[in-house]
Formats: C-alpha cells, structure tokens, sequence
C-alpha cells in the first residue's frame, strides 16, 4: 500500500512537471513560430500578412482564388493611378475576406475596394468554415478573427490557447515561404499560365437550379464589410469575374444583387460577358489565365474609372447619388 | 462522441478521475451513465435499440442456464440471436435487400411495392450486436455464467471505449474484470496514455492526413493517372490500418488507464508474409469471433477439402457484408475468401518452387512474401473504399491499364504524408523485429520519456488533421 502510494505520488508529480513543460514548449514554440510566419517572403500567408501588417495601397482587392488569379494590381495601378494590392486567397470565401479586411483596416483605410465574389457566395457550405483554422495565427489582431473561428466551431477558440495548435498544418509551408521566395506573385496578384484544354470541359453545370440554402453567416459578413466601406467612406464594388460556364442560377445570387442594390453598392456580374467567352482566355472554367486576367483588368479598370468617385473615398454614399448599375 | 473530438479530452479526465474516487460497488453504475452520454452523443434515442438487445440477451443468458432441457436451450439461443440479427436486418441491410430486390423486379417487368426505410445505421451496431450475440453462445456453450446483475450485463455490452469500434470481447475476458476492483496504478495509467497517444498519433497525423489525398484522388479518379491511383490505393491501405489501429490503440489505452485489459485487435498486419497470417493479424477480435461461432461451427478443418473451400468462401463473404450493405464489400469479402484458397491450393507448388530458386527462407523471400500479400490486400481496400463496384472496377482499370500523369496536391501536405509514413514504418518496424535500440517513450530514462510524449503530442498538435471526422469503422 505504501509502494502504491509513493508510485501515485511519483506520478502525479512527474505528471504536474510535464504540464509545465508542455506549457513552456508550446509558448516558446508559438513565439517561435509567430515570428517564422510574420516574415514569410512568398507564398498565400505573406500575402494575407501584407494585408493585415503592412498594407498601404489606395486599392484593395479581395476574394477567393478567382481574386487572386483575376485582378492585375500593376494594371489597376497604371489605369486608376491610385496603388493596389491584391489579397485574395485560394479556396477562400466572405468569411476569410471579412476578417482580414477588418485586420486590415486597423492600420490603413484604402479609398477603394474591390470584392470579387462568387454566385454562391452566400450559399451555406460547411467547408468555408472549416477552412476559417487558416486564421488562427491572427487570433490576437482582433476580436473579429474569434468571432469568425467560432462560426467553425465553438471550440475551436479554446484549442486556439495552445500556441502550437495555431500553426497546425502549416510549418513546412512557413519555413519553405520564409526560406525560399518561390511563386510569380506581384503586389498580390498571381497569374495563371495554363491554358484550358476545351475538349475536356463543359459549359454545363451539374448545379440543380436555386437549390442552395442562404448562409446567415455569410449575409452577416457581407452586411459588415458594406458597413465598414460605408463607415469608413470606402468606395466598393462587387464583381462576380469571369467563368466559362453558368453558374447564376442560384438562390445566393439572388440575394447577393438584392443586398448590394439596398445598399447602394456597385455591383456587376461578368459571367456572362460575351467577351469572355472566348476558352483561350481561361485555364480552367473557374478560372481565367494571365492572359484573361490582363483583359479582364484592363475592363474593370474602364468600367472603375467611369465610376469612381472623384476622391476616390468620399461621395460615393452620399445619399443622393444613385450608383450606375448595368446588369 | 468520437475519440479523436474535443469533447472527448474533456469527458476521459472527468470520467476517469471519478472513477478512481467513487467506491468500487458505484463504479459500474458510474460507467454505465459515462457509456450512454458516450453513445447518446451520436443519436440519442438509439440507445432504445441497444436497451432492447441488452434486455433480450441479458433474460436468455439466465433462462439459457436455467434450463436443462437442449431443445428449449436450442430455441432460447435461437430465439436471442434472431432479436440480435433482427436488429442487424432492419437497420443495416433492410434498404440494401430492398434496392436488390427492386432491381431483379425491375429486370422481370415488375415494380417493387415494399417502400425504403428513412433511417440512419445506429452507429457502431455491429459490434455491440456481435459482443452481445457472443455472450449467448458462450452461455449457451457453458463457457460463460449468466450474468444476473443486469447493470453489470449492460455495461458489457456499453463499455464505452470499445463501445462503437470494438475490440469485440468475449464475455470470459470482459464481465469479471467489471467486478474486480482495480486501484490507482501508475503503470497501467501511463501504458495507457502512452496507447492512447500512439492511436491519436495514427488517427490524426497518419489516416487523417493520408485521407485528404485518398479522397481527392478517389473521388476525381477518370482523370488521375496510373500512378496516382496506384499510389492512393497504397495510401488508403495505411489510411484504413491507421484510422481502426488508431481506434484500437485508443480504445484498449483509455480502458487500460482506469485498470480494464481489452484484448489486441492488430498486430501490424502489414509485415504478414501471407493471406492467412494477415487474418492472424488484421481485426484480430472480428476474425476470432467468425471462427469460433461460424467456421468452427460450419466443420473447421475437420471436413472434406471441398466444404473447406465452400466454408471459408462463405464466412469471408458474410464477414464483407458485416462490413456494410453494399456489393463492394460483399466482393472484398469474396476477394479475400478467394486468396486464402488459392493460397491453399497452391502451397504445396509455391514452396516447391520457391526452394528450387533457393527462395524458401530469408530475407529475399520474406520481402517478396511481404510485398505480394501488400499488394493483395492493397487491390481488395480498393474495393472497400469504392462507392459503387463501378467506381471500384474504373479504379482498377486505372492501376493495370497505364496512363501518364503523377498528382501531389499541395506539396507541403505530400511532405506530411511521406513524413507520417515514414514514422508509422519506424514505429512499426521497432516493433515487429523487436529493436530496442532507440527507445522513445519506454526509454528508461525517464528525462528522454518526457521529451519523447511531449515530442509526439506536439507532432500531433502541429501536423494533425482535427477536422477528419468520423473513424471509418464506426459506419460497421
């Protein structure tokens, strides 16, 4: 009995002493590692980075893949005269461009935002809030981010004490994007060389007519980034780009037209452009390529300038002008 | 709840602490409370379909030895086994039989008037079915006593850690330990936390993180090269290993650390050097149970080759459709029944051979051996994991009939799964061949012990997938 007493006793402490340390490894790993994915060179991260810490541009384009691969930042730079970054991000949706706007604008005000958005950018799609663990890392810039994590899972802000657990997933592509600058990104914006292969592409779509359900998370995030731009007196606009097949027919889309239109928000939808019609200008039906994303930029950029508002970040809310809308 | 959940870090501590502190004549009553919030979890009002077995078999296990009489033991054991594949037909094969059914009608002009039923499979069914269904036929063999206290007997069936996943117990293992009363030890918390790091080691750093390939490539296999679906196959076959071994080691470590031994389901299948040796080593307590209450029972070895043959198609056909209702496992049963007969019928031809080349032992011929039985199992998993028998054989097309093309994805997750692998066959290699040299989490120092658990629960936390989901054995 006393062996038993003294082993329990023994344990307990041995037991106590690897919490501590744990705890003192996870902290000094999370420095460790914070500091490692601040100053990544290349890669998605160094780009939400220079949003979050470092952006400065009077031009801020946001969205998923097809923002990332669409909008030329050079040619918008050149064609408005006013500087751009792109912060767009593969795989992400609303919620993603939400919170780093909000980081964003803790330290800089754009005069114009770009939001490009999907059909279904409303829809409810549990994988976007799984994918909102990529935020973690700027867990303490804001409580915004929390508030986004939460929308993944209640809990997923308590594992987010553990340090490590914030960098889950990510620290090869840390080091490698730290170490090595690999990728064809400029000021955001990362062309895609390939060209689509038409015969193994369809312009039908599998998508079974106004079948999505609306997503009240996404609605909340759309209402908070149009705020912002109105609180903060940014000039937006909302573009659904290019893609070889139709994919409007949606419940999403519906709702995303009439939220803009209520709130006065520009917004135009390129997916049926006949111009872009054209497979050479696409590396797959989502997605244009650098020779598609040129094109495509230089008529946003035409169709920015007719609207842009004359300092670029102030009347455009005013309540009595009605903003152009061609769609 | 699942193992590898949030919730699950928070309910072992808690339950387990209150295990030690309650007195031992409350602690089955404790358990059996922590077992039913385990499975309520899921869905709740099914724990009616566990009570509803628990009470047939817990009144047969009594009047099965009560009564002297064979014939009214035959009918009792009968009448217990029917409620329990009952339970089975119903929820797990009725729509399957149906959907067969309504073919065959469809190809004779008919329409088929029974209607589907709108359910879910009560998760885990089959292995609380066949824990429970073992109880009877042990009773009714006189191997087992009748268990009166009907807590005790629920608890057999409800024992949360192999609850949803086994290891399928047998009742001489299982019923006594409940009524012994196990002390706070040291050894057996930290040999089973040390179980339980190594299965969410294998769960989220392994089959988790391997699923995300397995699952783009599966899913997109027309336009994936040979290579690819060769490799994903490949990936799948450690995937499957390490989401159930995983489960496994989880199951046996949170039942180990509170004082309960639960019998080994794997012992690295992969290093079999034949069909029969990878069933000796593969879901160890499933085998068992087929051989002790069907093979046996069917003739054993004791019959004429032919029934042997006949016998040991049928038990792996029944041990596919165990694992689901759907013609892809009934055909990865036949698949397996199939190899151990060939294997059989040419024995004698194959060693003969084998000692003409001088490959009758060593090294050489126990990696050719090795290698062929991987590549074996690895072609039946693709049918395990296939949706449709067409997504199977369209898979197979594609490793035998070449097409150029290799897929990685994203590099750093193909980093991760080579770097998962290859710790797995470190792990597994120590093991095997027993090396002692290198000694991590039982070094005997106890400084480079604590290195060794922080290192892997760090490895965890850092490569882990938490979004994995289910294990893959629970839908059994």
């Amino acid at each position: 009995m006393k062996q038993l007493k003294e082993n329990s006793n023994k344990f307990f402490i041995r037991l106590l002493l690897m919490i501590v340390a744990f705890v003192a490894v996870d902290q000094a790993a999370g420095m460790f590692l914070y500091y490692f994915f601040t100053h990544q060179v290349s890669g998605e991260y160094a780009v939400a980075n220079h949003v979050v810490y470092n952006l400065n541009e009077d031009v801020l384009v946001l969205g998923s893949s097809r923002a990332s691969h669409h909008y030329n930042s050079s040619i918008i730079k050149d064609g408005l005269h006013l500087s751009c970054f792109n912060g767009g991000r593969d795989g992400e949706g609303l919620l993603y461009s939400t919170a780093i706007f909000e980081l964003a604008l803790q330290h800089h005000v754009p005069k114009v935002v770009v939001l490009d958005v999907t059909s279904d950018v409303l829809s409810e799609k549990e994988d976007e809030k799984n994918r909102l663990s990529i935020l973690l890392p700027y867990l303490k810039q804001s409580y915004v981010i929390g508030n986004m994590i939460e929308k993944k899972d209640r809990l997923e802000l308590i594992k987010s004490h553990l340090q490590t657990y914030r960098y889950n997933g990510q620290v090869v592509s840390i080091f490698q994007h730290y170490f090595l600058s690999s990728g064809n990104t400029v000021m955001g914006f990362n062309p895609l060389d390939n060209k689509m292969d038409v015969s193994r592409v369809s312009t039908h779509t599998s998508l079974k007519p106004y079948s999505d359900s609306i997503s009240a998370d996404n609605v909340n995030a759309l209402n908070l980034f149009i705020n912002e731009c109105k609180r903060q007196k940014i000039q937006l606009f909302v573009f659904v780009s290019p893609r070889y097949n139709d994919d409007t027919q949606q419940n999403s889309y519906l709702k995303l037209k009439s939220i803009c239109n209520s709130n006065k928000v520009i917004f135009h939808d390129f997916t049926n452009d006949v111009y872009f019609k054209n497979p050479e200008y696409y590396s797959d039906r989502a997605h244009l390529n650098g020779r598609g994303a040129d094109l495509y930029t230089d008529t946003i950029v035409a169709f920015m300038k007719k609207r842009l508002s004359p300092a670029a970040n102030v009347q455009y809310f005013s309540k009595n002008q009605e903003p152009l809308r061609e769609n | 709840m699942i193992f590898n959940s949030f919730t699950f870090l928070l309910f072992f501590p808690v339950v387990t602490a209150l295990y030690f502190l309650v007195p031992h004549k409350f602690r089955w009553l404790l358990l059996l409370i922590a077992s039913c919030y385990f499975y309520m979890f899921f869905k709740a009002i099914y724990i009616l379909i566990l009570f509803f077995t628990i009470i047939i078999d817990y009144t047969a296990g009594i009047y099965l030895e009560k009564v002297n009489d064979l014939k009214k033991k035959k009918l009792l054991l009968i009448l217990s086994l029917t409620a329990n594949i009952g339970v089975l037909a119903v929820f797990k094969y009725f729509n399957f039989f149906n959907a067969n059914l309504s073919g065959l009608l469809y190809w004779m002009g008919y329409t088929n008037p029974i209607p589907f039923l709108q359910i879910l499979l009560p998760i885990g069914l089959s292995f609380h079915t066949f824990q429970a269904m073992s109880y009877t036929i042990e009773v009714y063999r006189g191997h087992q006593k009748a268990e009166r206290h009907f807590g005790i007997y629920a608890l057999y069936v409800m024992f949360y850690p192999q609850l949803v996943a086994g290891p399928i117990e047998r009742p001489q293992n299982l019923l006594p330990q409940f009524k012994t009363e196990h002390h706070f030890n040291a050894l057996d918390v930290s040999e089973g936390l040390k179980r339980m790091l190594i299965g969410f080691f294998k769960k989220v750093v392994v089959a988790d993180r391997l699923s995300l390939y397995v699952k783009t490539v599966f899913n997109n296999y027309p336009e994936h090269g040979s290579a690819t679906i060769v490799l994903a196959s490949l990936f799948f076959a450690v995937q499957i290993y390490c989401d159930f071994s995983g489960y496994s080691d989880i199951a046996i470590g949170s039942a180990r650390v509170m004082g309960f031994k639960l019998m080994e389901n794997f012992k690295r299948p992969y290093f079999a050097k034949s069909i029969s040796e990878f069933w000796s080593r593969w879901h160890i307590s499933l085998s068992t149970w087929f051989k002790d209450y069907v093979y046996i029972p069917l003739g054993g070895n004791r019959v004429s080759k032919g029934r042997l043959y006949l016998n040991l198609f049928a038990v792996f056909m029944i041990s596919g459709l165990w694992h689901g209702a759907n013609w892809t496992f009934i055909v990865w049963g036949a698949l397996h029944g199939f190899y151990l007969i060939c294997g059989m019928v040419t024995q004698k031809w194959r060693t003969a051979t084998a000692s003409k080349l001088g490959l009758g032992s060593g090294v050489f011929a126990n990696f050719l051996n090795i290698s062929f039985t991987i590549f074996l199992v690895t072609i039946s998993w693709i049918f395990f994991r296939a949706v449709s028998l067409e997504q199977a054989l369209g898979l197979l097309k594609g490793v035998f009939i070449y097409k150029p093309g290799f897929f990685i994805g994203e590099p750093s997750y193909f980093l991760y799964d080579l770097m998962a692998i290859a710790a797995l066959f470190f792990y597994e290699v120590k093991q095997e061949y027993g090396l002692h040299s290198f000694r991590f989490l039982h070094n005997e120092n106890w400084g480079i012990r604590m290195a060794s658990y922080l290192g892997l629960v760090f490895i965890i936390l850092l490569f882990g997938v938490f979004d994995g989901g289910q294990f893959i054995y629970f839908q059994f």
